[in-house]
């Protein structure tokens, strides 16, 4: 490692990259600026699989340390790094895969007095938080600096969704049909209504499968959102796919509001984009 | 009340049963290859719950392999991969049972491998090995999942048991009851040169393939398919395990077609003649 060039580093790195992204491509993935709100199951992996493609500056922003219930999903989660703060450990792990990489990692909650802050300089948003009122916070963020930004969402059993936000086009709470545009979300009434969508959104897995227990105990604050590694990690990957689509200027197939949906309980489509008949999702149904 | 080691799973439970969740420590996956794809089967099979895994690989981590494969890292290139395996596997449940070894599948070690396996995963980038995977599998009546990666956003997934035609007549594979002579190799290595053209109709780079073909450049791969197809494996693997009714394992020649580039980027597609052209995958 000592002996080798960074950019001798970076071709071999990379060497498999080439034959689906040209050399040119590979290059300004090179020169790319990401940042990803969000180091859990889905977050951790985006990293992990950003700075595998060769991105070359990856932030992070997550204020949670690893607990054990975390393991089952999280690609940085082991019984090594409970207790640490996701944000260090994963950007350890990123300089692993690639010691050039630059990195900004925050161990801080994202609201609207530090996230145009964290955003600015960065050349696409990467989401994966796990709460409603956060998600917004990004996304106008994202719109308001021009930035493009990819959205996801998981739900039981196996359920998901991820869709691709361009500056120019439809915003998050539009394309996802929450009535709050223009309202501070530090309004109660509006992260009351934000936050109800998640208790919306248990009752609703029911009705594809999920246990009835689990979502009226997820209502009543008892039981946590059910993720396995399967969904977890194909969020991740259709997103990464996404984000690589968009810095390379190539064509992302789900800009907002269509969107990746993936079931895989569906055995003939198990992931497919899709167009929402309306113009829009129910936040509830995703 | 503070977690325990008890709470890795905690958060299956509602997608499993705690039944299922007892099911799958009960149960032994091999997985053939701890590369792109078998990295991340290991990775998820562990994190599921898998109570035994036995990883096969001979090679070593390589500055290329950081691309796409979780396993590797700086700190490990020049390393074999099923070492490292086992150490990562082991962080993520340390009370999880790893057996490792550091050679090449063949026919001779074949049934040792595969012994008490419920499951075997062919993660192997050797088309040669993966015939002798999924003869030795069928023969046991342990059921094999089969994975492809194709430039530039392919890949598929298919599971074979005794009860399904086999590999190489699925594959349209011309050893297809033959010994595995020299000749017989060649023509079953060969089909990965077609494969590399045929890519080039999806959009991989005329340049690759020819440099492929030519032996100048390696089989190009990103993360995100291997990955992809890396968990869509380790889903094949539970529910073979799990053998719920209203859940069944793609079974060939049916198949998980994985395609990035065209709006049903995940399928299940069958063949009216009941078999895949490899070198077409």
């Amino acid at each position: 490692m000592n002996n080798i060039s960074s950019d001798h580093f970076y071709s071999e790195m990379t060497k498999k990259n080439i034959g689906v992204y040209t050399l040119e491509q590979q290059a300004r993935l090179r020169q790319s600026k990401v940042i990803i709100f969000g180091l859990g199951g889905v977050g951790g992996l985006e990293a992990i699989l950003c700075a595998r493609t060769g991105i070359g500056h990856i932030s992070g922003v997550d204020p949670d340390i690893f607990e054990i219930s975390n393991i089952n999903r999280q690609m940085l989660a082991t019984t090594k790094t409970v207790d640490h703060y996701k944000s260090e450990m994963t950007e350890a792990h990123l300089k692993e895969i690639n010691p050039h990489l630059t990195t900004h990692f925050h161990s801080v909650r994202v609201d609207e007095s530090n996230v145009l802050e964290l955003m600015t300089g960065h050349d696409l948003v990467l989401e994966a938080l796990d709460d409603m009122p956060s998600r917004v916070i990004v996304h106008r963020a994202a719109k308001s600096l021009g930035l493009p930004s990819i959205s996801m969402s998981g739900s039981p059993p196996h359920r998901g969704f991820v869709s691709t936000f361009l500056p120019e086009g439809i915003a998050y709470e539009d394309a996802l049909n929450i009535p709050v545009k223009g309202k501070s979300i530090t309004d109660p009434a509006v992260s009351n209504f934000i936050q109800d969508l998640k208790k919306k959104r248990a009752l609703y897995s029911v009705t594809r499968g999920a246990p009835k227990e689990w979502a009226q105990d997820f209502c009543a604050g008892k039981a946590g959102w059910i993720i396995t590694p399967i969904r977890a990690s194909l969020l991740a990957s259709f997103s990464c796919h996404e984000a690589i689509q968009v810095l390379i200027e190539q064509p992302p197939l789900a800009i907002a509001p269509k969107a990746i949906i993936i079931d895989l309980d569906d055995m003939q489509h198990p992931v497919s984009v899709k167009t929402p008949e309306n113009g829009y999702w129910e936040a509830s149904e995703i | 009340m503070k977690e325990t080691v008890n709470d890795i799973f905690k958060r299956n439970y509602g997608v499993f049963t705690h039944e299922e969740q007892q099911q799958l420590k009960q149960a032994k996956v091999t997985v053939v290859g701890a590369g792109g794809v078998g990295g991340v089967t290991l990775i998820s099979l562990a994190r599921m719950g898998i109570g035994t895994i036995h990883v096969v690989d001979m090679d070593h981590f390589d500055y290329s392999n950081l691309n796409r494969q979780m396993l590797s890292g700086i700190s490990r290139v020049g390393k074999p991969k099923a070492e490292c395996a086992y150490e990562t596997l082991k962080d993520i449940n340390p009370s999880l049972n790893i057996e490792v070894s550091v050679e090449r599948f063949t026919q001779e070690n074949a049934s040792a491998l595969m012994a008490g396996a419920d499951v075997v995963i062919d993660a192997t980038d050797n088309l040669v090995s993966r015939v002798i995977i999924h003869r030795a599998a069928q023969t046991a009546k342990i059921p094999s999942v089969w994975i492809a990666v194709t430039p530039p956003f392919r890949g598929g997934v298919m599971t074979f048991s005794d009860k399904t035609p086999p590999y190489e007549l699925v594959l349209q594979h011309p050893s297809y009851n033959k010994q595995l002579t020299e000749d017989v190799c060649a023509e079953i290595n060969a089909i990965k040169n077609r494969r590399a053209q045929h890519a080039t109709t999806f959009g991989a780079l005329p340049d690759w393939a020819d440099d492929f073909v030519n032996g100048q450049q390696p089989w190009a791969v990103i993360a995100p398919i291997a990955n992809i197809v890396g968990i869509l494996a380790s889903y094949e693997a539970l529910k073979v395990i799990l053998n719920r009714s209203d859940l069944a394992p793609i079974w060939a020649p049916q198949l998980v077609l994985v395609n990035l580039a065209t709006p049903d980027m995940v399928k299940v597609v069958t063949s009216a003649e009941g078999s895949w052209d490899n070198g077409c995958l």
